[in-house]
C-alpha cells in the first residue's frame, strides 16, 4: 500500500544559463511502514525531490498523491493540516534550530499550531515521551541550541519533526554533519522511532554504505531521473543499471584488502541541457547508439525497476 | 638540511607533542603526548572524531597555530630538523611549498577565487621549477595532466568558481606537485567530494605516491577511507593515541576499545541496523579532560585504574601499539 506516490514529476528551475532539470518525470512510490532510500551523487535531484513531494517547493508538472490522495494543487487549510502528517529533518541541525529558542520553544511552536495538545500537562508529557525516546532527558527542554553537542541537535530535530506523529518522514542526509559514533546513535534512534510511531522514511543520503543499513527500498537517481528502483538487498547484492554497479564499486569498503575501482570517470553532466537520450550514456561503458537517441523508460525487470536500454 | 633520505626513512617524527589552547574558558588540553612518524613513501592515516587533536597535530607541523596555542612540551622533526624551533621566515622559505603542502577540506577557500587555475599553479612552478615564462606554461599543464584533469588547457583558463569541488581539490593537488614538495598533508580531504569523484582522488593519490614516493599525512573521520589509501594508521582519542598499527594489523586485529567502536560504527561492516554498535556518550570536552585514560567514561572495559593513570603506548606485536590497561582482556 502507497502512502506517497509520484507521478512523472518535474521540477524546472529557470537560470541564467537555462532551464534546470533537477526532477525529470520521476515516478516514485513510499509504502508505507518502509524506508525508502535515495541515493545519488550531488545534482542528481534527490533532495529537491524530497521537497518537492513535500510540496515545499511547487512542482513543475506531475500528480503527489498523499495516502492515495491527490495533494498536487493542494493549498490553504486542506495543505496545513496535511503538514502534521508529512515533515522533514534536514542536514544541518544548527542552521534548523533558533538560537534564540530553548528545546521546549522548538517542540512546542509545533504542538500549538497544530492543536494538538488540551493541556499543558499532556504536552509536557508528550514532549518527555518524544525526548525519551530520542535518547533525551526532560531536563534538555530548557537547554538553548548552542548548550547542545552537534548529535543532541540533530536528535531535537527529529524530536520536533516526529511530535506531531506524522506518518511520513522525509530525512534528507541527517548524519551528514556528525561524527561515526554519533551518526550510528541517530539511526538507531530512528529504528527505534519508525517502529514506535509507524513512520515510513524517505532516507536521502549519498553515503551509499548508510543507505544500504536502513533501506527497505532502494532508489538511485541520476541527473533528475530516477534509474533504478527495488528491494535494498536485491540492488546491493545485484546492481543492474550501469550507473548503479559504477556507482556502488566507487564506494570504499572498511577492508584494507579490497580497494574501490574509479570506474566512473568525468564529471555528472549539467542538468541545463542534460544529454538527449539516456543521462548517464556519455559516462555509460555499455552506451550503444540507441542509448544516446531515446531516453529508456522505467521498466520492470529483475523484480525492480530499471530505465535502461540493455533490459529491454 | 639532508636530502638523502630514502624509501621507509623516517620523514616527519612528531614526538611526545604536548599543546594547549587558552580560551576564555579556561585551558583546552588539546594534544597531551602525540608520536607520529611519517615515512618516505607511506601514506600515514590519522583517525578520530571531531576534536581528537587530528588537524591541530597537522597545523603545529607546519607553524600555523592560532595565537593562543602553547607548545607544552615535544618535537616535529622533519628530516631531523626541529620545526618548533624554526622562525617564520625559515618555515616559510624552507618548509611550506617546497618540503610540506597542506590541502584542507574546502578546495574553494584555498583557491584564490580572482586568478584562473592555471595562473596560481604557475606562482608554484615560477618560485619552484623555473622562471622562463613559457616553460612555466608548460609545466603546469604538465601538472594538471599528472593529476587527471581532462583537457588541461581549458581548465588553466578557468577561474575556480568554473571549477567543481573534484577539480578544485585536483588543482590544489596540481600546485602541491608544482611544488616538489616530498610531504602532502591531507585534511579531510575528500570529505566534501561525491564517492565518484572521492575514488578518482584517491587513485591519483595512491598513483603519486607510487610513481614519487609522496609522503602523505592522511587525516579523515572516515574509516573506510583509511582502509582503502593508508599503510599505516594512528588512532586519535581526546588529544592522545589510543593506538597504531599497520592497516591491514588494525583492522583485523583492532585492541583498544575504542577502534573496536570506531570500526563497529561503519556503515559497511554491519550491513543493518541492529548490527550497528555504538560508543556510549559523547567526545569529551578538553578544558576538563577525563582524568587517567581519556577515554574511561565511555568503555565498557573501564576500572579504578583508567581513571587514575593514563596507558603508555605500549608495543604489544611488532609495530602494533595501544594504550590501554586491559588491552588483552578487548576482544
Amino acid at each position: 500500500m502507497n502512502l506517497v506516490e509520484t507521478e512523472n514529476l518535474k521540477k524546472f528551475f529557470d537560470s541564467k544559463k537555462g532551464t534546470v532539470k533537477a526532477v525529470n518525470d520521476v515516478s516514485i512510490n513510499v509504502i508505507k511502514g518502509e524506508t525508502l532510500g535515495v541515493v545519488g551523487e550531488s545534482g542528481c535531484g534527490k533532495t529537491t525531490l524530497g521537497r518537492t513531494i513535500l510540496k515545499l517547493i511547487k512542482p513543475t508538472s506531475g500528480k503527489i498523491y498523499f495516502d492515495g490522495k491527490d495533494i498536487t494543487n493542494l493549498d490553504g487549510e486542506d495543505m496545513r493540516s496535511l503538514r502534521k502528517k508529512m515533515n522533514i529533518v534536514f542536514q544541518d541541525p544548527v542552521s534548523a534550530l533558533n538560537p534564540q529558542m530553548t528545546v521546549y520553544d522548538h517542540l512546542n511552536r509545533p504542538l500549538v499550531i497544530h492543536n494538538m495538545v488540551d493541556s499543558e500537562e499532556e504536552k509536557l508529557r508528550r514532549m518527555v515521551d518524544i525526548l525519551n525516546t530520542m535518547g533525551l532527558k526532560a531536563e534538555h527542554l530548557i537547554r538553548y541550541p548552542h548548550e547542545l553537542s552537534g548529535g543532541q541537535k540533530q536528535r531535537v530535530c527529529i524530536a520536533r519533526a516526529l511530535c506531531l506523529e506524522p506518518d511520513f518522514l522525509v530525512l534528507d542526509e541527517p548524519t551528514s554533519a556528525l561524527d561515526v559514533s554519533v551518526q550510528s546513535k541517530i539511526l538507531k534512534l530512528l529504528d527505534r522511532a519508525k517502529r514506535k510511531f509507524k513512520v515510513s522514511y524517505m532516507f536521502i543520503s549519498h553515503n551509499i554504505n548508510l543507505v544500504r543499513a536502513i533501506s527497505d527500498r532502494l532508489g538511485v537517481m541520476y541527473l533528475g531521473k530516477l534509474v533504478e528502483i527495488g528491494d535494498s538487498t536485491d540492488i546491493f547484492n545485484e546492481p543492474k543499471h550501469p550507473y548503479t554497479q559504477a556507482l556502488f564499486k566507487s564506494v570504499p569498503q572498511p577492508d584494507p584488502d579490497e580497494k574501490v575501482e574509479a570506474p566512473l570517470t568525468g564529471q555528472v553532466p549539467s542538468p541545463v541541457n542534460p544529454p538527449e537520450g539516456c543521462a548517464f550514456a556519455p559516462r555509460c561503458p555499455r552506451s550503444q547508439s540507441v542509448c544516446e537517441r531515446d531516453n529508456p523508460d522505467l521498466i520492470e525487470a529483475y523484480g525492480r525497476k530499471i530505465a535502461c536500454h540493455r533490459y529491454k | 638540511m639532508s636530502s638523502d633520505i630514502h624509501v621507509g626513512d623516517p620523514l616527519l617524527v612528531i614526538e611526545d607533542l604536548k599543546l594547549e589552547f587558552k580560551t576564555e574558558e579556561g585551558t583546552v588540553k588539546a594534544l597531551d603526548g602525540i608520536n607520529i612518524t611519517v615515512k618516505k613513501g607511506e601514506i600515514h592515516g590519522v583517525i578520530g572524531e571531531t576534536g581528537c587533536g587530528k588537524s591541530v597535530t597537522s597545523l603545529t607541523t607546519l607553524g600555523l597555530l592560532d595565537n593562543n596555542a602553547r607548545i607544552r612540551g615535544g618535537e616535529v622533526l622533519y628530516k631531523g630538523v626541529n620545526l618548533l624551533k624554526m622562525n617564520d621566515e625559515d618555515l616559510r622559505q624552507k618548509i611550506r611549498g617546497n618540503e610540506i603542502s597542506m590541502i584542507f577540506q574546502n578546495p574553494s577557500t584555498s583557491l584564490n577565487p580572482v586568478y584562473t587555475a592555471g595562473e596560481q599553479i604557475k606562482e608554484s612552478v615560477v618560485i619552484y621549477q623555473s622562471d622562463d615564462k613559457k616553460e612555466a606554461q608548460k609545466l603546469v599543464l604538465d601538472e594538471l595532466d599528472r593529476v587527471k584533469l581532462p583537457d588541461p588547457e581549458d581548465v588553466y583558463d578557468k577561474y575556480p568558481h568554473e571549477l567543481s569541488g573534484g577539480m578544485q581539490q585536483r588543482v590544489m593537488i596540481a600546485m602541491m606537485l608544482a611544488c616538489n614538495s616530498n610531504l602532502l598533508i591531507a585534511d579531510e580531504p575528500t570529505t566534501a567530494l561525491d564517492v565518484s569523484i572521492q575514488a578518482q582522488f584517491l587513485k591519483i593519490l595512491r598513483g603519486l605516491k607510487e610513481s614519487r614516493d609522496l609522503s602523505i599525512l592522511y587525516i579523515t573521520h572516515d574509516m573506510a577511507v583509511i582502509s582503502e589509501i593508508c599503510d599505516v594508521v594512528t588512532v586519535m582519542y581526546g588529544g592522545q593515541i589510543a593506538e597504531k598499527a599497520d592497516v591491514h594489523e588494525l583492522f583485523k586485529n583492532p585492541k583498544h576499545p575504542y577502534t573496536i567502536g570506531l570500526i563497529h560504527s561503519v556503515p559497511g561492516v554491519m550491513e543493518s541496523i541492529e548490527e550497528f554498535e555504538t560508543i556510549p556518550g559523547t567526545v569529551p570536552r578538553l578544558i576538563n579532560p577525563p582524568s587517567g585514560c581519556r577515554f574511561h567514561p565511555r568503555c565498557e572495559y573501564a576500572r579504578e585504574i583508567c581513571k587514575e593513570k593514563k596507558p603508555e603506548l605500549e608495543e604489544i606485536e611488532k609495530d602494533h601499539f595501544v594504550a590501554c590497561h586491559f588491552w588483552e582482556e578487548v576482544e
